[in-house]
C-alpha cells in the first residue's frame, strides 16, 4: 500500500521526466538535450543535490530502493549498527523471545544499466535525525557504530514508511535468571535488505541473539538470519556496499 | 683500442675502470627495479593497507633491494669491502662527534617506527612544539606534520621522540567542550534541555551514545557557566566545534533564555556636589 501521493520502491523507465515524491524529498530527473539527463534533489532543508548523467539511448532506468544506513551523514564506521530500543525487553530465565522492530534505512538511488547490472548513484535519508553515530564501549576502546533509536512492532503494523524497515529479532536468554536487553548491536553489511515493489514496505535480514555468561560476564552472541518469512514478491535490494564476510559479533561490553 | 682503457687498475687497488662500470650498473640496475617493486607495491597493494605500514614497507622494500644489488655487485666484482668496514668505524666516530644531532634523529627516527607512539595520518599534537595536525612522514632525520592550515611543520625525529605526544589515534572518538553562560534568572534545566535537543537535532556529528553532558561549573560575575561536553567520531573536529557554539545560541535566543554580557555601568560625577 502506498502512502498518500509518496512514489513506492522498484524500477522507473524515464524517456521525458520524472517526479518522485518521498518524505521531506523530491526528486526531478529530466532529459536535457539528445544525450543527458539531469537529477535534482531537494530535501526539507532547501539542500539541493544537481547530477547528470549521460545517456546516448535517450532513455534511463532508475531503482529507487531501501538501502543499509552506513553512508549518511558520512561512512565512518565499518559496518556495526547500533540499535537503542525504546523499551527495554525483559527476558526470563532460560527463555526465547521473538520480537519485530524497526530498523533505520536510507533510500539509495541506483542506474539500472543496459546488461541488468546497477550502479549506485545517489543515497539521502527522509528523516536526517536517524542518520547518527553512537559508540558501543568506553570511550577508550569502543566500537563507532551507526545509531537508531527504534520502537518494537506488532506483527500486523508497519514501521514509518522510508525511515524504517522491519526486522526480527530473537534473543534467548541461557541465564538463569531473567535479563534486559535496552540495545543490540551487530555487523550489518552482510544484511540483505528487502522491498515490495511500488510500495514503501521494507524488511531487512533478522538476526538471533544468544546471552551466555563468559566467567563472569554476561554477554550477548549476535548471529545474522536470513529473511525466512519472505515470499516471491519480496526483491532484493541491490548493494550499496562491499559485502563483509559473514561474521558473529560479541556484545560484550553489555547491553541494558 | 678504446676498450683498453677498462683494463685500466685505480690506485693499484686490484681494482679496474671496467669492473667498477660492471658494479655501477648493476647498482642502477637495483636503483631502477627497486623503483619498480615500489611503483608496483604502491599502486596494487598499499591502498589496502594501513598508511603507516604501507609506509614502512615501502621503504624497506625500496632500499632493501638497493642495498641487495649494491652487496651483490661488489661481491660478484670481487671487491673487498672489509677495508671499508673498518674505515666507517673510525670514520664513524668522527662523523658520530661532528654530527651528534644528526646521529640522534637517526636513531629518534628508527625509534619512532619501531615504538609507534603514533602513526602516519593520525591527527597529533606537540604541546611543547605548539604544533597541531596530522602526521604526515617519519622520514630518516625528520617528521612533517601537516596543520590544519595546510602548512607543513618540519620537526627534527629527536625532538618527536623527546615532546610529549598528545594523540586521539588510540580511540574512535574524541571530545570537544564549550562553556555557555546563562542569566542568574533562568531556570538551568529548562536551558540544558533547550540546548541538549539543539544539538542531537542538528550537529549532525555528535554522538548520541554518549550523548552530549552539561556540568554546572561556575557561578560566574554575570553568568551561571555550563561547561558543555559533546562526543564525535575523532576526525571530525570540524564538523562539530563551527557549529557547536552557534547551534546552542540559537536555541537558547529561540526560547528567550538569556545569555549575559559584562555590562559597566558608569556614573558621571558631578562637579558640583
Amino acid at each position: 500500500m502506498l502512502d498518500d501521493e509518496y512514489s513506492g520502491f522498484g524500477q522507473y523507465d524515464i524517456s521525458d521526466k520524472l517526479q518522485l515524491r518521498l518524505p521531506k524529498t523530491e526528486i526531478y530527473i529530466e532529459i536535457k538535450g539528445n544525450n543527458r539527463f539531469s537529477y535534482y534533489r531537494k530535501n526539507s532543508e532547501d539542500q539541493e543535490i544537481r547530477k547528470t548523467i549521460p545517456q546516448s539511448s535517450g532513455k534511463i532506468k532508475i531503482e529507487l530502493c531501501p538501502v543499509l544506513p552506513l553512508n549518511l551523514p558520512a561512512k565512518k564506521t565499518n559496518d556495526l549498527i547500533f540499535l537503542r530500543l525504546a523499551e527495554s525487553i525483559f527476558v526470563e530465565k532460560n527463555s526465547k523471545a521473538d520480537i519485530l522492530v524497526q530498523f533505520p534505512i536510507e533510500i539509495g538511488v541506483f542506474v539500472v544499466n543496459s546488461d541488468g547490472s546497477k550502479d549506485f548513484f545517489d543515497c539521502f535519508t527522509c528523516e536526517p535525525m536517524h542518520s547518527r553515530f553512537a559508540l558501543y564501549g568506553t570511550p577508550d576502546n569502543g566500537k563507532l557504530c551507526m545509531y537508531g533509536k527504534v520502537s518494537l512492532l506488532e506483527e500486523s503494523a508497519r514501521p514509518e514508511p522510508y525511515i524504517f524497515a522491519k526486522m526480527g529479532i530473537t534473543i534467548t536468554n541461557e541465564l538463569s535468571e531473567g535479563t534486559f536487553v535496552g540495545k543490540v548491536v551487530f555487523p550489518v553489511t552482510h544484511h540483505n535488505v528487502y522491498y515490495l515493489n511500488d510500495t514503501s514496505d521494507a524488511h531487512i535480514d533478522d538476526i538471533e541473539a544468544f546471552i551466555k555468561k563468559e566467567s563472569t560476564l554476561k554477554i550477548m552472541k549476535i548471529k545474522h538470519a536470513a529473511y525466512s518469512k519472505k515470499d516471491s514478491s519480496w526483491k532484493l535490494v541491490p548493494r550499496a556496499e562491499t559485502k563483509t564476510e559473514k561474521r558473529k559479533f560479541t556484545m560484550d561490553r553489555g547491553f541494558d | 683500442m678504446s676498450f683498453e682503457i677498462l683494463d685500466v687498475q685505480i690506485m693499484d687497488t686490484g681494482m679496474t675502470v671496467g669492473r667498477l662500470l660492471i658494479t655501477a650498473i648493476i647498482a642502477l640496475a637495483g636503483v631502477i627495479i627497486a623503483r619498480v617493486v615500489r611503483m608496483f607495491f604502491k599502486k596494487r597493494f598499499a591502498p589496502n593497507m594501513p598508511v603507516d605500514s604501507a609506509k614502512s614497507l615501502d621503504k624497506l622494500i625500496y632500499y632493501g633491494i638497493i642495498i641487495i644489488f649494491i652487496l651483490a655487485a661488489t661481491a660478484s666484482q670481487g671487491i673487498d669491502l672489509s677495508g671499508l668496514v673498518v674505515a666507517g668505524g673510525f670514520m664513524g666516530i668522527v662523523i658520530g662527534f661532528a654530527a651528534q644531532s644528526v646521529v640522534s634523529n637517526l636513531i629518534s627516527g628508527i625509534f619512532l617506527m619501531i615504538e609507534k607512539p603514533v602513526k602516519q595520518g593520525n591527527q597529533v599534537e606537540l604541546p611543547d612544539s605548539n604544533v597541531t595536525g596530522t602526521l604526515v612522514d617519519i622520514n630518516t632525520f625528520s617528521s612533517r606534520i601537516q596543520q590544519f592550515d595546510g602548512t607543513v611543520v618540519r620537526i627534527p625525529n629527536e625532538k618527536v621522540f623527546t615532546s610529549n605526544i598528545r594523540t586521539f589515534a588510540l580511540s574512535e572518538i574524541r571530545r570537544s567542550d564549550v562553556t555557555v553562560g546563562i542569566a542568574y534568572k533562568e531556570n538551568i534545566k529548562k536551558a540544558i534541555a533547550v540546548m541538549k535537543e539543539a544539538i542531537e537535532k542538528n550537529v549532525t556529528y555528535s554522538l548520541m551514545e554518549p550523548g552530549p553532558t552539561f556540568w554546572v561549573t561556575e557561578l560566574a560575575d554575570s553568568s551561571v557557566n555550563i561547561w558543555v561536553r559533546v562526543w564525535h567520531p575523532r576526525d571530525d573536529l570540524a564538523e562539530v566545534m563551527p557549529i557547536l557554539l552557534a547551534v546552542i545560541k540559537d536555541a537558547l535566543d529561540k526560547e528567550g533564555i538569556e545569555i549575559p554580557f559584562p555590562q559597566r555601568v558608569v556614573w558621571k560625577g558631578n562637579s558640583n556636589e
